[in-house]
C-alpha cells in the first residue's frame, strides 16, 4: 500500500506531497503528516551517502532506500536534481516493477508540469493536473499491488497444499 | 512516434522571430539618440532575448534527459548537449567539441540550423537577427547546463556563415 509520495528538488527544498490514505489522497491531521516527512529527510540522508559513495550508480531508479520502522522509502533520481520519494508499507511482497512504473508515471507528469512554460521553476508544484497525474499513477500502483498480493497469496496457498500433500485442486 | 505532436519548422521560425521583434519593440527605459542609450537598449533587449532562452532550455531539457541518469562530471553533461539535446532542437548534432580541460568548452556546428534563413547577407537587418539567433541560442544552452547542475557563460561566434562556435566557460 502506498502511503506517500514526495517530489524534491535539487537543494533539498520540498516541492510537492501527498499522503494517500487507502489510495485517496489524505486527510488533514498533522502528526502522521510529519512522520513521513521526516522519513523524507532521513531518505535524502541515505541517498546522499549513495551519492557519495558509488559514482557508478547509474541508474534513475535508486530502488529501497531503506526500511523505516513499518515503512519502505524508495527513491528516484533525475539528471536536473529531483527526487522522487514514495513511501510504502512493508509488506511481504513489494512488487519493485510496480515502484518503478509509479516513479517514471510521476516524472513524466514532472516533465509535463515543466513543459508548461506558465509554470513557476523552482517553487512548490501546485498545479492540479500534476495533482491529478500523480493520484492517477497511485491508483494504478495500489490496483496492482492488491493484484499481487492477491495472487501470491493463491500461489503462497497452492504450494502449501501441493506440499502437504494434497493435490493442488483442493481447497484450504 | 504515435502520440507525439509536430509543428512545421517554418511555423516555429515565424514565432522566433517575432518573438525577437517583440523583444526589440517592448517599451523600456528611456531610448535616447545618441550612442549611449542606444547601447544600452541593445544589452537590455540581448539580455530580454538571452532570458527567454533560458527558460526555454531550462524546461527542454527536463524533457530531454529522460534516457538515462547521466555522470556529473562536466564533459558528460556538455556531451549529452551536444548530441542529444542538439538533435532535439536543431535535428542533427553538433559537430566538433574541444575542451582545455578546465572548465572551457567549444562547440562548434559548421551548419547551424537556425541561420540557414540567413544565407550570406550582410546588410545591417541581417546582422541583428543573426545576434539574436544567438544569443537566444546561448541563453538555450545556457539555460539546460544550469537545471543539468552546471554555472555557465555562454557566448557564440560566427565563424563562416552558416557556422557557429559556442563557448561555454564553466563556473
Amino acid at each position: 500500500m502506498l502511503r506517500a509520495v514526495s517530489v524534491i528538488g535539487p537543494r533539498n527544498e520540498p516541492l510537492f506531497f501527498r499522503r494517500f490514505l487507502n489510495g485517496e489522497p489524505g486527510g488533514a491531521e498533522d502528526a502522521p503528516d510529519l512522520r513521513y516527512h521526516f522519513m523524507c529527510h532521513s531518505a535524502l540522508d541515505v541517498l546522499e551517502e549513495r551519492k557519495r559513495g558509488n559514482q557508478k550508480a547509474l541508474d534513475m531508479f535508486q530502488g529501497l532506500l531503506c526500511p523505516m520502522e513499518e515503512y519502505l522509502v524508495y527513491a528516484y533520481l533525475t539528471n536536473t536534481q529531483l527526487k522522487v520519494l514514495a513511501i510504502l508499507e512493508d509488506a511481504e511482497i513489494t512488487v519493485e516493477e510496480s515502484v518503478l512504473a509509479l516513479m517514471r508515471a510521476v516524472h513524466t507528469a514532472i516533465q509535463r508540469h515543466v513543459m508548461n512554460p506558465f509554470s513557476r521553476l523552482g517553487e512548490p508544484i501546485t498545479s492540479p493536473r500534476f495533482a491529478a497525474d500523480v493520484a492517477r499513477a497511485v491508483a494504478t500502483y495500489n490496483d496492482h499491488d492488491a493484484e499481487g498480493a492477491a495472487s501470491a497469496a493463491y500461489v503462497a496457498i497452492g504450494e502449501a497444499n501441493l506440499n502437504a500433500g494434497y493435490d493442488d485442486d483442493t481447497f484450504l | 512516434m504515435a502520440g507525439e505532436r509536430a509543428v512545421a519548422e517554418s511555423v516555429f521560425e515565424l514565432l522566433m522571430f517575432e518573438a525577437f521583434r517583440v523583444a526589440r519593440e517592448a517599451p523600456g527605459g528611456d531610448g535616447g539618440e545618441d550612442g549611449a542609450s542606444a547601447e544600452a537598449r541593445r544589452m537590455e533587449v540581448k539580455g530580454r532575448i538571452e532570458a527567454m532562452g533560458f527558460d526555454v532550455g531550462y524546461r527542454k531539457v527536463e524533457r530531454s534527459a529522460t534516457e538515462k541518469l547521466l555522470g556529473r562530471h562536466p564533459l558528460e553533461l556538455i556531451k549529452f548537449i551536444c548530441k542529444d539535446l542538439w538533435l532535439a532542437l536543431f535535428q542533427k548534432q553538433a559537430d566538433r567539441l574541444q575542451t582545455n580541460h578546465r572548465g572551457m568548452f567549444v562547440l562548434n556546428d559548421g551548419n547551424f540550423t537556425w541561420l540557414k534563413r540567413l544565407g550570406h547577407r550582410t546588410d545591417e537587418k541581417s546582422v541583428a537577427m543573426a545576434e539574436h539567433i544567438l544569443d537566444f541560442a546561448c541563453g538555450i544552452l545556457r539555460g539546460a547546463l544550469t537545471n543539468l547542475g552546471l554555472s555557465t557563460a555562454v557566448y557564440a561566434e560566427i565563424k563562416e556563415l552558416p557556422g557557429v562556435s559556442f563557448t561555454v566557460k564553466v563556473k
